[in-house]
Parts: C-alpha cells; structure tokens; sequence
C-alpha cells in the first residue's frame, strides 16, 4: 500500500505547478505543529516568501515553493528572489520583524549537483553574515511527507483510498463527483477526537481537497475545482459547528479552502467575460445540445465569484455590466428542474450593479418564479433530480416528471420573497391566484449544520399551504424573515458557491441571506422596514 | 478480465430504479389516484396550514425481495430482469395501497368519508358530496374517488345506472363547481 500510495503522490506532486501543492503542504506544517502565520495567493509576500510559519519550538520559518527541477539557468532567475527570503526580515502583524531562523527552497523536483554546489558555496556565505542558510526540500521529502498524512487518512480500510485515487485519475474535463468527494473527505473527520487530531484531521481534509481537485486544476476545470473547495469547506464547517470547535482549531483549513475557492472563481470570472462563445471540446454538434446547460452553470458560477465579492466588500460594478453583455449573448439558457436556480439566483443577483442589470435581474427572477409555478403541466423536477439524470433520462422524463401529481415547489417562494422585497407587489398580485395553489416545500434538517451535509438522513420536509386571500403585509413579514445563520462572519463568503456546489439546497432562507448580504446598506435597511 | 463499462451501468441500475418507481406507482391504484409526490431527503413531512397548524406524517418503509440465480441471469434474455422489476414494484405497491386503506380506516366515520354499503348508500353519496369542498381543473373535478371493495363497487356500478341519482348528483357538483369559483375568485393578494 505504502509503495503504490508514494508513486499516486509522486504523480501528483510532479504534475502540479506551485499553487497545485502549496495548500497541500501548508496542512502538512500544520499536521506537524507548526502555527501557519502567512500564505501567498497569488504573490509571495515580498521577497520571495511563500509561506511563513513558527515551528513547535517557536523558530521562525519561511519557505518558497518551486515546480519541477531547477538547473542553472533557473537557478540565477530565482537566485536573488531565495536569498531575499533569507536576508530581508519578516515583518507581519503579530511577530517581531526579524530574519527567518529557517529558509527553505521547496520543490517539485530535484536541483541539479551544479545548483547544488551553488547553494552550498551561498550557504557559507549566509553563515559567515549570521543569515540562515538555505534548506532544501526536493520532491523525495515532499512525497515522504504527504505520503505519510495519506497512510494517516487511511490506515487499514482499502475502499476509501481507491475512491480518492480514482478522483485524482479523473481527466479533469467532467463534473466533480460530488457525493463521492464529500463522504471521502468527511471520512477523514469520522474519528477525530481532542485537538491534535482534530488538527490533524482538518489538515488532511485540505490535503485529500488539493489532491481531488488536482485533474480539474490541470485541464482548467474550474467550476469542478470550486465544488471539490466547497465540498472540503463544508466538511470542515459542519464538524466545527456540529462539535462547537472555537473557531482558531478550524481557521487557518478553512481558510486555506476559502483562498483555493477565491482563486479558482477569479480565474473563472475572467475566462467567463473573455470567451466569445461557450463551446467546447472538438465536437461543436454534440456540444451545441449541452451549451444551455453549460451556460446557465458557467454564469451562476461567475455571477457567484462576484457575488462573494460583494460579500468581501470588493467594487464590483465592471464585472457585473460585463456579466450582463455576456448573459444577453450567450442564449438561450438551460434549466433542467428546480436544481438550476440555485445559479439563476447567484445571476440575479450578480447583474444588479447596474441600472440594466437591475431590471435584467428582476425579469430573470419573475420568469423563474413563471416557470416554477406553471399554471398547467409540465410542471419542472425537484432540485434533487442532477443534470446526470436529466442527461441519462431524457427519453423518459417526460412520462416520469408528472407522476407526481401534486402541486409542489422548492423554490418559488424564494423568488417570490424577492420579488416581495422590491414591492412588485401588482405583479405579485397577478400571479397570486397560480402561486397560491402550490404546496411550498423547505427540507429542514433536525440540526442547522447538517445542510453543509451532502444528505441528511434526519429532518423534515415541510410542505405550507397559502391561503387563497392573501395578505401583503404578512407575505413582506415572510420575505423579511428569509434570513440564514448557517454561514456567519468570515464564512459567509463561502455562502454563493454553497449554492452553486450543493443545487438541491433550495431554501428560500439561503436565497434571501445570499439577497440581504450582497445589497447595498439602503437596500438593508428597507429590509427591515419591511417588518414594521 | 474482460471488458467492463461501470458508468454506463451506474446509468442502467438508475433507469431500473425509475421503472421500479413507475411500476409501483402503476401497481398502486387506490394510492396512485391519491396526490402524491417524491422525497428525496428527510424522515417525515410536515403540512403546515395556511392557519400555521401542523400536521406531521411519518414515512414507513416498505420492502420487496427477490432472489436471482446466477443461472437464471446466464441462460436469460432480459426477461428475467423485467420480471423482477414488475414483481417488485406490484408488491411495493400492494403495500402502498394496504398502508392507504389501513389510514383510511383509522379516519373516524363521523369525518363522513366512510359510506356504508347499506340501502341507505344512495343518500350517504349524496350527502358526503354535499358536506365536502371538491377542487375543479378544467371543469372537471379533481380528487374524487370511490375506494370500494368487490362487493360494494357491484353496489356502486348498480347505482350508476340510476338516471335519478346521476341527476342530483350533477346538480350538487354543479353547485360545487360555482362554490369553487366563488372562492378561486378570492384568491388575490389584499392588504
């Protein structure tokens, strides 16, 4: 077992770039005990520090990551950028500004002996003018030391490592498997008990993440690699809200996960408002039939990058008048059931940074809210019915969508609640009588955390009846309570991709979250007035 | 080894999941006539009244099993697999109905869903239309359905030819159907 595990690792460590490991091998410093002080996204914290760390015995460590081999033509490129690491001190919020006691050069690969003798000539050099010198982990350390959280994950059952494998050899050009990625990770949190194993848990969640996500980071799946981020977010939220975890055992892993997420959905953005046309792969007919599907996915995501934005205090007004071109081109967009409103809120939502955008969001939503509510069959599938089922049943789906017979919808009363919220109440009015006449279905779980599952076994679905005369003012007390408490403070940012990654949870307490945490301070405090 | 093809397996075992579904449905009469719907997640369903009462409803389970033999599988052509599909769901819903008969039952008469296949059955009919509110679609009424056994359906089918009965009973669906209308007619969002 250890042999094969070493050469899966291997295999991925050697087809990664910098950023395909880093979050990886931060857990691993966590694992071992080290306080993780600081963690490049994008760029190293000056002078080629990549990661910043105090070890158990309180020494101060810095480290830059490499992919693949260095020779000596890299090796004077990054010749200056290693040695700053080690001569320029560390100057962050909570530490002393001094030198690193450690500097280490980590790579992917090997240095060459010529490099090799470099370093140790520069190392002599370090010593005598009282810097650090520089260390070297190359890739056969690296592999010991993530082979050895990898036979921690696992230590006697075959299953689950076989499933993460299979992940990981995945082309990465498909969807992630959901169901399957979160009962691995949360295999990982199943035994888990006091904080060393706590610690160690949650680290190997971000470790098995990066591994599972790594096919989608290569083909530039980016959509997958946010739902495998999501996935391992979750995980670790549910086991910190499920165990009351004081929120310094699980912020640096989820953390860690929110800053893959982050970088994954920026990239998507970008690609999202650059592309010309949505196609893809070599066989543009075949192509064609998915593409309404491909787009209403590839704007919900992009409108939830902007969205988590919003949420994170960034301006976001270019983005959303460019998402809107985009929307308006690229149509028209697909829906398969309930499941796809989850990425029709997040568009909404997305566009109304602009005056175009605002009336093209409240169309959207009001053209949701007649296609959940259809005065006449067919009437569309629950969210739990997936885009796999959709594809693998179409022949049969029009027989199997009205045999249940009665009137119930998952998602209307959370486009109702926003529509409610920006007084349409005439438009309201009219579709009242169709509206009235449906059972409204919220799946509430025995424990708030639980939505963070993939499945709750435990909890109820509650079916409200409307009466036939409503009332106004009760249905904007309604609308001003859809509010949420599943994500809070910094974990709210997580909130427009949950939906995105996790399209069967449809509650309109979520939507409306998601509603009052991207409005602008006005809207907010209309919100409340909405209940007076 | 020889050549196996797991996703597109994964792809039958779904659709021979829905043709159990669909088959039990079928096999279901009294239950399939009934409004009804699928739940994915969760252990019980709570109806909540426009009033905000709540009236919870626990699920039970039920179960069917069959047994293949490997020969059985090896010497067949695809019959024996469809076979089983409608075995199983006619017993799932033969269990269906049993469940919806035994609540049925547990209704008190008083409720005046229960008729008495006596030679007052004629005036339990009409009086039962009279006290109910029928849902129309169409024109058409919706949900109104006799659950009879052997012997009172033959009492029922005899009843139908009762040009006299078939009269006032067309005449109080009528009333019903303008009731309805009143009431759709309210369905509006007032202040």
């Amino acid at each position: 077992m250890s042999g094969f595990v070493e050469r899966v690792v291997e295999d991925w460590l050697t087809s990664s770039d910098e950023r395909g490991y880093q979050l990886a091998f931060v857990s691993c410093l966590s694992r071992n005990g080290h306080t993780v002080k600081y963690v490049s996204s994008h760029t190293s914290l000056e002078h080629g520090k990549d990661i910043v760390s105090l070890s158990r015995e309180r020494q101060l460590c810095a480290y830059q990551l490499k992919a693949g081999n260095i020779r000596m033509a890299q090796w004077r490129v990054i010749r200056d950028e290693v040695l700053d690491a080690a001569k320029v001190p560390v100057d962050m919020p909570g530490t002393r500004k001094r030198l690193p006691d450690q500097v280490f050069l980590v790579l992917t690969g090997n240095v060459s002996d010529p490099v090799r003798n470099a370093i140790s000539l520069l190392n002599e050099e370090q010593v005598n003018r009282n810097y650090p010198e520089i260390q070297l982990i190359e890739l056969a350390e690296l592999v010991s030391q993530l082979t050895l959280a990898f036979e921690s994950f696992f230590p006697t059952t075959l299953g689950p490592p076989s499933d993460l494998v299979r992940l990981h050899l995945q082309d990465g050009t498909g969807p992630q498997d959901k169901p399957l990625t979160f009962s691995i990770l949360q295999s990982l949190l199943m035994d888990a008990r006091g904080p060393a194993k706590i610690r160690r848990a949650l680290s190997n969640v971000v470790i098995a993440a990066q591994f599972a996500a790594a096919p989608f980071r290569r083909a530039q799946n980016h959509v997958a690699e946010i739902d495998t981020w999501v996935l391992a977010a979750c995980c670790i939220l549910a086991i910190a809200k499920k165990d009351g975890l004081s929120e310094n055992r699980w912020h640096l892993p989820f953390e860690l996960c929110s800053e893959a997420i982050d970088s994954a959905a920026n990239t998507l953005l970008a690609e999202v408002l650059s592309r010309d046309n949505f196609l893809e792969g070599d066989n543009a007919l075949v192509d064609s039939l998915l593409l309404p599907t491909r787009r209403t996915l590839a704007l919900g995501y992009a409108a939830a990058a902007i969205n988590s934005r919003v949420i994170q205090g960034h301006p976001v007004r270019d983005e959303s008048a460019r998402l809107l071109d985009v929307m308006q081109r690229e149509r028209p967009l697909g829906s398969w059931g309930e499941g796809a409103w989850n990425y029709t809120l997040n568009l909404a939502l997305g566009l109304r940074h602009t005056p175009d955008g605002q009336r093209a969001a409240e169309g959207i939503v009001y053209g949701w809210l007649q296609l959940a509510c259809p005065k006449k069959p067919p009437r569309p599938r629950d969210p739990y019915w997936t885009l796999d089922d959709d594809f693998s049943q179409r022949e049969q789906a029009s027989d199997a969508a009205q045999s249940d017979s009665l009137k119930v919808s998952y998602t209307a009363m959370s486009a109702f609640g926003l529509l409610t919220r920006r007084m349409f109440r005439q438009h309201l009015n009219q579709l009242w009588p169709v509206f009235s006449r449906y059972d409204h279905a919220v799946f509430v779980p025995n424990e708030v955390w639980a939505s963070l599952q993939w499945a709750c076994e435990q909890g109820s679905l509650e079916l409200h009846r409307l009466p036939i005369q409503g009332s106004w003012k009760n249905v904007r007390e309604i609308a001003a309570g859809q509010r949420s408490s599943l994500f809070e403070g910094v974990q709210l940012r997580l909130l427009p991709f949950y939906l995105c990654t996790y399209p069967h949870r449809v509650d309109a307490s979520l939507a409306g979250e998601l509603d009052y945490q991207t409005s602008p301070p006005s809207f907010r405090s209309e919100w409340t007035e909405l209940l007076v | 080894m020889l050549q196996d093809w797991p996703e597109q397996k994964k792809l039958l075992l779904g659709l021979i999941t829905e043709a159990i579904r669909q088959r039990t449905i079928a096999s279901a009469p009294a239950a399939g006539l009934a409004t009804h719907f699928t739940i994915s997640e969760g252990e019980k369903v709570v109806f909540i009244a426009p009033d905000g009462s709540r009236k919870d409803m626990e699920m039970e389970q039920h179960e069917a099993r069959i047994e293949l033999s490997k020969d059985e599988l090896l010497t067949d052509r695809g019959q024996v697999v469809l076979d089983a599909i409608h075995s199983i769901g006619e017993r799932l819903g033969s269990q269906m109905d049993m469940q919806m008969i035994q609540r049925l039952r547990q209704i008190p008469p008083s409720a005046g869903t229960m008729l008495r296949g006596d030679s007052t059955l004629r005036e339990q009919m009409l009086d039962a239309l009279k006290s109910m509110d029928v849902e129309f679609d169409n024109g058409d009424p919706v949900g109104l359905t006799f659950l009879a056994s052997p012997a009172a359906a033959e009492r029922l089918a005899a009843l139908n030819a009762d040009a006299e009965l078939k009269t006032e009973w067309d005449a109080i669906l009528e009333e019903k159907r303008r009731e309805w209308i009143r009431r759709e007619s309210g369905r509006r969002l007032a202040d």
